[in-house]
């Protein structure tokens, strides 16, 4: 493996050294750009109290491409799949090279306290949502009690 | 097409007469025959004591044009493929178009082949001189601009007069404030102090930095280079990697510092939107890795083609021919209607064929393996010598004669192009047959082997030019002197083509008619001189080969006159509906 670029020791750095509130990213011993996320559901969601694990690699041509993000967690979320796969438009077209983790993991975060249903990943989720949206808070407040509860935040 | 109905008369081995009243005509074709086969005489006396064995066709056919016979044996059928032969050359020349008035000389595409450049130039010139003085902004940005708009001038010019300065910036362009609206410089090139780090890579040491003026911006080149080569192939306009801000042309040309993955990138981002946006008059060169764009000024032309069951054929500037009206290669004799049944059956038909196509099989008398290194379907085993033919695995000799038994479809024929009806792989689902697919089977064979062997001819042309090159080198002969084979080459594949596509018309016909009969024997004529024009290109010396240059011409077209023909025949089946 090439050697680590300045750009992801300067992150990974500040990361540690200055965490963001409610997420909690550590590298990966062996492999520098694979981290191990924990992040707390946003309150006054039906997230809140979760601690869900996602993991986050950063490819060869990071910055460049955008880093891959995944939950691990089964959470209850339409823009968010059953494998975890996240539908969020700066870990796609919108990605550009002057974002970073930080940013990144913090947009993931605000997905969470405001899901769109009409930017489906999900698209069962989504039908619910739309439908019937106290029920689907009520079955997502459900799985993070289920799921979500098992962790804590080191 | 009146001059036509004499063939409906004549039927196939029932007279070894020739029927011709215009006997001008008549002599006409023969001596272009005599022509050939006196120059291929001449040069077999050159090539002294070569052993005369082989009977070359058209030296067959006219060597016995004066005998009587009346039985139906190889002599009358030959007869008859010249005669059938010289009435579609009869057809082709002009005196039979001249009675209609709408004649089919008349339709023809007008058209020009540009590239992206000159697309450029033209497209500076046709719109955008007009919305210069609108805009007030320089040419290249325009042509952003109007690429942004999907080349809606009219939606651009509504919007840019209802709000000036939100038009422009939705698309990244910020001309207020300087000096006459000309594209502004935005980003700047300055050395990078020692402490500078760039915010993207994090590097410091680095040797120049890009600032953008507007936002203040800033990266080091190494990662703008990286950014605008990712950016470029996928959007109309090319940002700041941290906020909206664009670059400009000449911004992408100064950090690229090539032109071809600067602003021409951008450029062809735009011409190719242009293109999608105005296919009916503008094409790319379906040709892999080829750039050029065929402009078809009056659509109107492309009317009267389907009429005649011609197509629109043009040629880019790297010779590649093509159909305007459907894009595929030139796939005369086939119009584009059957064209594109043709190959619509073949996708749906292909899980069922399920076919391979290797390039090496086993001789059928002695199971070595050979291996087909061009085009030429006449193998010889290197074990035991037998001569056999590629595509029907069977005996070579008869097709010296005729590729009849080789072409020609038969119900129930059992040869090694037609397996077993009951065999599995060939059953849908309901475990029935569909009802001609033994049919189609035969002649979708047919086409893909001939496709596979014009391939295998080009990859073959390839290695000759090398070894020429190279004779060119060491031994100092001219260019010039290969250049023939280029001629002939482009022959062969052409004719192979039509070949090829002939295939799919034979398909689609009435088996039962006579045009149809003397359809086939064109194609039994073409295929027997592309496979000896092929053969020539076997030679694995590059001297003999240009010992045969004289020879290699004559084929090649000789070849060309007979695709011609096939080609004319094809398109009266289609007309006269025999086809369809
Ligand atoms: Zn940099
Ligand atoms: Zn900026
Ligand atoms: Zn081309
Ligand atoms: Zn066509
Ligand atoms: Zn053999
Ligand atoms: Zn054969």
């Amino acid at each position: 493996m090439s050697a680590l670029p300045k750009r992801i020791i300067k992150e990974t750095e500040r990361l540690v050294s200055d965490p963001v509130p409610g997420i909690q990213a550590t590298p990966n011993e062996d492999n520098l750009r694979y981290f191990q996320v924990k992040m707390r559901g946003p309150i006054q969601s039906p997230y809140e109290n979760g601690i869900f694990k996602l993991e986050l690699f950063l490819p060869d041509e990071y910055p460049m491409e955008p880093p891959k993000v995944r939950f691990l967690t089964k959470i209850y979320h339409p823009n968010i799949d059953r494998l975890g796969r996240i539908c969020l438009d700066v870990l796609k077209n919108n990605w550009s090279p002057a974002l970073q983790i930080r940013t990144i993991l913090l947009s993931i975060q605000a997905l969470l306290a405001t899901p769109n249903p009409n930017d489906p990943l999900a698209n069962d989720v989504a039908e619910e949502w739309i439908k019937n949206e106290p029920q689907a808070i009520k079955t997502a407040k459900e799985w993070t009690k289920l799921y979500a509860m098992n962790e804590v935040m080191d | 097409m009146t001059k036509l109905d004499p063939f409906c008369c004549h039927s196939i081995g029932s007279n070894s007469e020739l029927s011709y009243t215009d006997e001008d005509e008549f002599y006409e074709v023969i001596d272009i025959g005599k022509e050939q086969e006196e120059e291929e005489k001449e040069e077999e006396e050159e090539e002294e004591g070569e052993d005369d064995g082989d009977t070359d066709t058209e030296e067959f056919i006219f060597e016995n044009s004066d005998s009587d016979s009346d039985t139906y044996s190889f002599e009358s059928q030959f007869l008859n493929i010249k005669e059938n032969v010289l009435k579609t050359s009869k057809n082709l020349s002009p005196k039979s178009s001249t009675s209609n008035k709408h004649s089919i000389n008349d339709v023809k595409v007008d058209y020009d082949c540009l590239n992206t450049l000159q697309l450029y130039d033209m497209l500076i010139e046709s719109k955008i001189r007009r919305l210069k003085p609108i805009f007030k902004i320089s040419e290249t940005r325009l042509l952003n601009l109007l690429a942004y708009f999907d080349w809606n001038e009219d939606r651009l010019i509504e919007r840019y007069t209802e709000n000036k300065e939100d038009t422009l910036s939705s698309c990244g362009i910020n001309i207020f404030g300087s000096d006459n609206g000309n594209d502004i410089k935005n980003v700047i090139k300055l050395e990078a102090k020692k402490s500078y780090v760039c915010p993207i890579c994090c590097e410091d040491n680095l040797e120049w930095v890009f600032y953008l003026k507007t936002c203040k911006h800033h990266a080091c080149q190494e990662c703008y280079q990286r950014y605008i080569k990712d950016e470029i192939n996928k959007s109309k306009l090319v940002k700041c990697m941290n906020c909206d801000n664009t670059l400009n042309l000449n911004d992408l040309d100064l950090i690229m510092g090539d032109k071809d993955d600067g602003s021409r990138k951008l450029l062809e981002f735009s011409i190719r939107s242009f293109i999608t946006k105005h296919s009916d008059q503008y094409k790319w060169c379906p040709f892999a890795d080829c750039d050029q764009i065929i402009h078809v000024k009056d659509t109107c032309q492309l009317v009267e083609f389907p009429r005649y069951h011609i197509s629109p054929y043009v040629k880019c500037n790297n010779d590649h021919n093509f159909c305007f009206q459907c894009g595929r290669e030139k796939h005369a004799p086939a119009d584009c209607r059957l064209a594109n049944n043709w190959i619509k059956k073949a996708d749906k038909e292909s899980a069922t064929l399920n076919w391979v196509f290797a390039n090496t099989k086993e001789c059928p008398r002695c199971s070595v393996n050979i291996e087909k290194n061009g085009g030429c379907n006449h193998m010889i085993c290197g074990g035991c010598k037998y001569e056999f033919c590629w595509v029907c695995e069977q005996d070579w000799e008869p097709h010296k004669n005729s590729f009849f038994n080789c072409i020609k479809y038969e119900k129930g024929k059992v040869g090694n192009n037609v397996e077993d009806e009951n065999s599995d792989s060939n059953k849908t689902k309901n475990g029935k047959l569909p009802k001609d697919f033994q049919k189609y089977k035969h002649y979708y064979r047919l086409f893909s082997e001939h496709e596979q062997s014009a391939k295998l001819d080009m990859k073959l042309y390839a290695q000759i030019e090398k070894k020429i090159q190279s004779m060119q080198e060491t031994v100092g002969i001219s260019w010039i002197e290969g250049q023939f084979l280029q001629e002939s080459i482009n022959n062969l594949i052409n004719a192979r083509t039509a070949l090829k596509w002939s295939f799919a018309l034979s398909y689609y016909s009435d088996q039962s008619h006579n045009l149809t009969k003397i359809f086939e024997d064109n194609q039994l004529l073409l295929a027997s001189n592309i496979e000896e024009l092929s053969q020539l290109f076997t030679e694995k010396d590059p001297r003999m080969l240009l010992e045969m240059k004289l020879k290699c011409l004559n084929k090649a077209q000789f070849v060309k006159a007979r695709m011609e023909a096939l080609i004319e025949c094809g398109r009266e089946l289609l007309s006269k509906g025999i086809c369809s």
